[in-house]
Parts: C-alpha cells; structure tokens; sequence
C-alpha cells in the first residue's frame, strides 16, 4: 500500500488573541505526512523545548501520531481551548506544523526541494527559547527561537510559538537566506528592507489564505449567510482586516511581530516616499503595495457575485482565501527571476510579473499582472524592465551566447559545468575579467500551471566579487564618496540569475553586472553616508538584532 | 538684563558629564548644573571623588537650576546618595528633565520597581517639587528663561513622539506603546528568571539530555547570554535617545549642550532650518556621549561654521569632551568610547578639549567667554 502523503494537523489561525463567538479561530492545516519522533522530529524540523532562561527541557509529543496508510490522527482536534494553550505538546505541534506548512508552500510553488542555509537538514525550532519579546532565525545555529513573555497588563504568559504569522516569518527568513544568501550583505535600503518585507508578505499571505481567518475578517460574529456589497470594497475590506485582526487585539506581539498588518493597510501611497531610506521602511512600501495588490484582485473577482447588493459570505470567504494563495505562489516564484545581489524592488516587480506571465501568458481570470502593475505603481515602484512581450517582465538576452562547448544534461546539477559555460561566454554575459567569480546554485524545477501544464526550468545563480581600493574605483568609472579615504577597502558585488530552459537555452539573465555604474555608485554613496565604513561590526545574527530593533525603536 | 561673562567648569567625572556654567551679570551670578554622574571614576581617584565635586560645587555659591539630561547612571548619579544630598541642600529653582520624565503625562509610567538608578531619580522629582520641575521636549521652553535672562535658550531634543512621527510622515505611535516598550526592556534587563511556565509538563533531568540535542542547548545557552546584551543595548539607545539638547546663545555666542543625543534624537532639530541656522553658529560644542561613534551626526558636525583646520583661526570651535578610554567599546571593532576617528576629526577641525587629559591634583577646568562680542580665554 502506498504511503499516504498527507496528514492534518490543529493549528491556531493565526494568534490566541483572535476569537470568534468567545473561542479562539483555528484551523485544520494539510501537512506532509511522515514517521515523526518524539519532538516531533521529522525529515526537515526536528523541535527541542529548550528554554535557555530557566534552563528547563521540555518532553514533548513523546508519542507523535503516526500512520502510514491512511491520515494520521489530531490528537488537538476536539480540544479545548484551554487545553490547547496549556499543552507543551501542543505548542511543539503547532510550531512543527506551521513551519513544515511554509516550506511546503515554498517547494509547491517553486518545484523542487527547497533546503536551509546550513548544510543540515532538520531545522532545530525551540518553542519556548526564551523569556522575551523576540523571535529569529538563526543560520549558524540551524534554529528557529521563539520567546515568550507576561503581558504588561496582566502577567499572562504570550507565546511567539503560537502565532502563525510570526512562524510564517521566521521560516520565511530561513528559506530566504537558503534561497538567496546575497541578500543579507550589505548594499541598499531596499534590499535590507526585502528580507523583513519579504517574510511580512509570505506571513500576512499565508494567514489569509486560511479560510477560518478570512471568515473571521468579513464576518467577526459568525453568523450571516450573505454580506452586504458595501461590506467588500477595498476600503471596507482594510477597515474589516484592522478591526478583526491587527488593531485592538494582540497588541502585545506587536514587539515580536512589528506592525506589517496594520501598516500595510494603513499606509498610504503618497507616504510611501521613495526619499525614505530606512530600510524598515522601505520593507514596509513593498508589503503595502502586494497587500494593495491582494485587495485589488479579491475586489475585482467578488465584483460578479453581487446580486441585489449583497453576496454569499462563504463565496468571499473562498475567493479571499484563492486570492491570497495564488498572490502567495506568484510571491514565491518571483525570488527564481530575482537577481542574487543588490536586490531593487523594482527588479522584484518585474520577477513578480514574469513568474506570472511564465505559468499563465493568459491571465483571464485574477488578471494579477494588471493589480501588481497598477498597486506597485501606486507606491512608487516601476518594473525594472519595460517589457518587450508583456508590459514589465523582463526580457530575453540580447545576444545569443555559445552552447557547443557545454553539456545541458551535466550543466542541469554540476556547477563546474556550469561555471564552463559562464566562463566561456564571459564576453556575452560582461563579466569583469579580474573578479571572482562562482556559480552559487544550480536548481532544476519543475512547476506545475493550475491547467496542468508543467513548466521545466533551471535556475543557475552566480556571483562576482571584486575587492579594490577607493583610489582604484576610477578603473570601473566610479567616483569615490567625499571624504573617503585612498586606501579604503571596497568590495562590489555584482551577479545574475539565469534562467534555462527545458531546451537548455538561456531564457533569462537577470542581474546586476559590476559595470553598472549607477548601481554600483548608488550601492557606495549609500553605504559611505549610512557611515558603514565606519560602524562597527554588527552583532553575530542580524536576524536577532533586526527584530530586536524593531522592538526597541523609539520613533 | 544681560550676562557680560559666562564661565564653564568641567570635572573629570571618569566616564559621565558633569558642567556647570556660571553666568555673570555684573556682581550677580547665576549658575545651572548640567548633569552630574559617572559609571567609572577616573582611574586612581579616592573613594570620595564625587562627593568632592558635589562639595566644590557648593562653593561656588548658589545653584539656580539643575539639568539632568537623561536617566543614566553616568549623567544622574551623583544626584543620588550623599552627593545628591550637597545639591539638593543648595535649594535649585529649576529642574530641568526631557519630556519622558514626567511622571503625569503619560499613562503608567510611574516610578516602578524597575527603575534604575532609583536615588537620583526620586531626589530629582523631589529637588523638582520643592523648586519647579519642568518637563522640556524639542521646542518646547525650557523653563530656565526666568533664570537666565539675556540669554536665548533653545532646546533641540528629545522629540515628541509625534515630531518623530511627522519626521517619518507616519502616524504618531501611541504613548502607551512607547511606555510599554520602555518598561518592558528595563523589565528584562532587570527582571528575575520567569516563574515556571508548564508546572507539570514531563522534562527531561539536567545532565539526562538525548546526545543529539546537546549541541543544541549549548548554542541555545550562548544565545541567551547574547540576547541580554542586545537588550542592555537596546535600551541604552532608547534612553539616549531621550536627552534634552540645550542650546545657550547670547549675542553672537552660543553653546551646545546635547547630553547623549543619538541621531533619532537629533533628526527633528535637524530638519529644521532655524534650529540648523542656530547649529551653524555654534561656539563650544559639548561632544555627545563622551566621543562614542554614533553620537555625532557627520551632518550636524558639517554645520558647525566656526570649524577650522587653522589652530590659531579666531573664534575657533572648542569642543569638550568628558570621557574615560577603555571604559566602553574595542578598538578592533571600532566601538571604542572616544571613538579614535572622531577624536581625530575634532582635534583636526576645532580646539579639543578632553577631561581625562587633566592633572589629578585639579580634577576641572575653568573656560571663561566673555559676552561682548571679545576674544575667549581660559
């Protein structure tokens, strides 16, 4: 008998302080099903109870439920609430879930394994690591922490283990920095801001596309049949998303969480200045602008349902939930299309708009190409490529490089081959002759279109890195920052992301060459006036102290 | 009625600030005490240092008003205990603290059992019930134009929150939120080991841990200790970020004081134009936290006109700093407290004046400016 593939597991929707009719909203999540151990610990999460503040370890799930010809049991399906908050087991349950959920989400729209930034496999999770508003991810200690903490108000225990979005962000964060290890170097406010914005986006998605949760926004009682029209407006819908979820309830997360709901609901275009180089800011402009997008899309499809000014609640709910799911998968893909260094929201628009364009060239249904063009260009953000095929994807390489020195069957898995086929058309692609230069990942993905089609790529990134004094910038016609002293030590970064085909030819080559003088010049000023050269070095996970930060800030 | 001579006095507190600015009119003086504390005593002081200074103080005559910049133990302490005693005896009709002492305003924010440095804070509010206690922000007045008449003062910082909110173009985050923050950082910083969260959940006894988690729990441990860290830092930012920023002018002469003003602080004085315009004519600048890296904005230190590479260009910047090397900070990490780049700006661009440079045998310096538009002199 085959094995069964799938099991379902109780989680908590989105955090205990969201309750409907007086309980708090849950949800039934589809898992991979596999032999857990104790922990669980499984293929890809292994959770070890540790807090490190009273130096207790917990035994958890000391007997998982485990089934191989049929779905598992849930032991937390019938539950109380109570029961749920005050189990350990079910904190490690709901920690293990939701993490496996998020990398699933991310193989699923990618089409292939997705691994972590370290070279293990399983992911250490730690639900309870520590007494503190604060949760990260930690690459160099192959872990995922979250804290806990009493409210202020009433010493009542908060748990960052028992909020999914805040689960689906530091996951996010580890997959991220597996997919695209670059990011976290420094360079830009935009690319600082992407990691957080990015693990925002893939939090706030992942909530939505839980039906349990979108009920809960556009009916908190729980009773109607059918909702009013006015109730679906994209101003309404904010209204109902702050109300049911970010504004009176789980204030005390917001220093574990930051404010990613209700300020990308709440900011608004014209605040959303280009001129505003803090990169937590920035971060935020880009979830603004895809949540701007979400609404636009769900809006747009509920437009049709409405008969004599209302409409079938569970139709909106449904649509709502699709709508974020699909947004989630186009999100995902688009780090495929991004280029490895110096990350610029616009290049991310336009990876947005290809992923798409790449799976449904005929998009007659959600029309997303057309809500992410009009929403990012609310806030400012222009595609990066104009679009030859289709308005803001990015366009096939000018120039045909040579394939007759290479193998496609080798250069699929073996970077040499790879770095051959760079190396041998180095002209073609304007790779700097004296960098260092290395092909990062080669990743063969299989995607699968809603029709059932199925789409082979190869995704190959590589990276240039050239180290030189300020004196020497000249030779690349770059102009050192004022004030900058001759024998400075720079390093520039450039790289690309390139795209095959099932053919084996290049479809893409998306990135930042070294002789992109605006860039390059752009990524110095930057960092010479932030007074980079001059900070210290920075704390050993810039995970922990980004979150730490955002706890902290007074602003 | 206007001020024909003021006279700065520095101590060497070792790492802290303590200055007190003379104001004389005629026969009659006027003296404000900014700041008095030290984490460290200057290397080989007697145990008495502080009291000393309190006791000098005294001498001078009447204190008229008090500035505490703010809540740390290096610009508060020596109002607490025996010293805090001397000053308070010497009656001030002032004092001067950022807005986010003030116990009224915002809600909950009441002395709780976490405050730190928690003598010098009460003897503060108590010095501010007897005289007038007054709660400045970026500004606002700051209750000392009664005190020193003739003299222009300008407070630059701390911003409210809702100035550093229309810096950001955002909303004004909530009182409460900032108040909950802050006390909840000092809560961790200081509070006890958490009570036992899961009384009867199965664990594991110690030493008994399965050989594959071990690696684990030893990184877990070191993560902790570095989160503490992380967290003293945090809110050492947060409460330098809530220094009242003084600026003295009288006719053509002015004086900053910023206590330990970061650049958040900073960020809404900067983004005016009359308060940059006022900036640029500063006379004597008193570094912010004792040299550190992070404390002087480069584009504020541009601003200042009266820079100059020439050591004997007329009405050349003094700048004070009052520090201890090796206190804070490494070198290697570029961290060090005074931070050895700026130090070198400074000594290039102005008249550098560093408290840890005097003699023990005279722990101050007097620095005399007379008001009329005449040559500075010591």
């Amino acid at each position: 008998m085959p094995y069964y593939p799938t099991r379902r597991v109780t989680v908590i929707a989105r955090d205990p302080s969201v309750h409907v009719r007086g309980a708090v909203v849950r949800a039934s999540v589809e898992i991979p099903n596999e032999e857990l151990q104790a922990g669980p610990r499984g293929y890809r999460v292994h959770v070890v109870d540790y807090d490190s503040s009273t130096g207790t370890l917990y035994r958890t799930v000391t007997r998982p439920a485990n089934r191989a010809d049929g779905p598992p049991g849930d032991p937390f399906e019938k539950a109380s609430d109570d029961e749920l908050l005050e189990s350990v087991d079910f904190h490690a349950m709901n920690a293990y879930a939701l993490v496996m959920r998020t990398l699933a989400r991310f193989e699923s729209a990618l089409g292939r394994r997705v691994g972590w930034s370290f070279p293990s496999h399983q992911m250490k999770v730690a639900p309870h690591a520590f007494a503190g508003a604060n949760a990260f991810y930690s690459g160099e200690d192959e872990a995922l922490l979250f804290g806990y903490f009493r409210r202020p108000v009433d010493g009542k225990p908060v748990f960052g283990c028992l909020a999914h979005d805040i689960i689906a962000h530091e996951t996010t964060h580890a997959l991220l920095d597996g997919l695209r290890q670059r990011y976290t170097d420094p360079s830009s406010p935009e690319q600082a801001g992407f990691h957080e914005g990015f693990a925002d986006i893939v939090a706030l998605l992942s909530v939505f596309a839980l039906r349990e949760v979108v009920e809960k926004v556009l009916d908190p009682g729980g009773e109607a049949d059918r909702i009013s029209a006015e109730a679906v407006t994209a101003d309404a819908l904010k209204e109902s998303i702050l109300l049911g979820l970010g504004h009176e309830f789980g204030q005390e997360l917001s220093g574990v969480r930051g404010n990613a709901l209700r300020r990308s609901v709440t900011l608004r275009p014209e605040q959303a200045s280009a001129r505003d180089a803090e990169p937590h800011h920035r971060g935020e402009v880009l979830v603004a602008a895809v949540m701007d997008a979400f609404l636009t899309v769900w809006v747009g499809r509920l437009g049709p349902c409405i008969h004599d000014g209302s409409l079938d609640r569970r139709r909106a709910v449904e649509e709502g939930a699709a709508v974020a799911e699909r947004l989630l998968t186009i999100c995902i893909r688009a780090l495929d299309y991004c280029p490895p260094t110096d990350l610029q929201f616009s290049d991310f628009a336009s990876a947005m708009l290809t992923a798409d364009w790449q799976m449904y060239p005929r998009d007659v249904k959600y029309l997303f190409r057309d809500a992410l063009r009009y929403s990012c260009g609310r806030f400012g953000i222009r595609p990066a490529s104009a679009g030859r095929d289709e308005p803001g994807t990015w366009d096939p390489p000018e120039e045909e490089p040579a394939y007759d020195r290479t193998h496609f069957e080798e250069m699929q898995r073996n970077p040499d081959e790879l770095f051959r086929f760079v190396w041998e058309n180095r002209r073609v692609f304007r790779l700097h002759d004296n960098a260092w230069t290395r092909v990062l990942s080669v990743r063969p993905s299989v995607r699968t279109g809603a029709d059932g089609f199925a789409l082979r790529e190869t995704v190959v990134e590589y990276l240039q890195l050239i180290r030189l004094r300020a004196a020497e910038l000249r030779s690349l016609g770059l102009k050192r920052p004022r004030g900058m002293a001759g024998n400075q030590e720079i390093t520039l970064y450039g790289g690309n992301a390139m795209i095959f085909d099932q053919f084996g030819r290049v479809k893409y080559n998306i990135g930042n060459s070294l002789f992109n003088r605006a860039r390059q010049q752009a990524r110095l000023n930057y960092l010479w006036e932030g007074g980079f050269f001059e900070a210290p070095a920075t704390s050993a996970n810039p995970f922990a102290s980004i979150h730490q930060r955002r706890m902290a800030e007074f602003r | 009625m206007t001020p024909d001579k003021v006279i700065l006095r520095a101590w060497n507190v070792g790492f802290g600030d303590c200055f007190l600015l003379t104001f004389r009119y005629g026969a009659e003086q006027r003296r404000i005490l900014i700041d008095f504390g030290s984490s460290a005593p200057p290397p080989g002081a007697p145990a008495n240092h502080m009291l000393r200074i309190a006791r000098d103080i005294a001498a001078q005559g009447r204190l008229h008003a008090v500035v505490a910049t703010h809540r740390h133990r290096d610009h508060i302490s020596g109002f607490g205990g025996e010293c805090g005693k001397v000053i308070a005896s010497l009656d001030p009709e002032v004092v001067v603290q950022p807005w986010t002492e003030d116990p009224d305003a915002p809600p909950g924010c009441a002395a709780d059992d976490d405050v730190q440095n928690r003598a010098a804070v009460e003897n503060l509010a108590a010095m501010g019930r007897q005289g007038r206690a007054v709660y400045t922000h970026a500004g606002a007045p700051s209750g000392l134009e009664d005190v020193l008449p003739g003299v222009e003062i300008r407070v630059a910082g701390p911003p409210t929150l809702e100035q550093s909110a229309a810096i950001r173009h955002e909303r004004a985050r909530d009182a409460t939120e900032f108040w909950q923050f802050r006390r909840f950082l000092e809560s961790q910083v200081n509070g006890a080991a958490p009570a036992d969260l899961f009384p009867h959940a199965p664990r594991f006894a110690p030493e008994t841990a399965p050989e594959n988690l071990r690696w684990f729990l030893a990184r877990a441990q070191r993560i902790r200790a570095e989160q503490r860290k992380d967290l003293v830092r945090a809110l050492d930012r947060v409460l330098n970020n809530t220094s009242v920023i003084l600026l003295f002018r009288t006719g053509d002469f002015s004086m900053l004081f910023p206590g330990d003003a970061q650049i958040e602080n900073w960020s809404w004085a900067l983004g005016q134009k009359q308060c940059r315009d006022l900036l640029r004519g500063v006379n004597v600048y008193k570094v912010g936290h004792h040299g550190s890296f992070n404390a002087t904005p480069r584009s504020l230190w541009k601003l200042f006109a009266h820079r100059s590479t020439k050591p004997d260009a007329p009405g050349r910047l003094l700048s004070l700093v009052s520090t201890r090397s090796g206190k804070h900070g490494s070198e290697r990490a570029h961290t060090e407290v005074p931070r050895r780049t700026l130090m070198e700006a400074l000594a290039r661009e102005s008249n550098l004046f560093c408290t840890q440079d005097l003699p023990k045998s005279t722990p101050w310096r007097d620095f005399e400016f007379p008001l009329n538009g005449g040559k500075s002199h010591e």
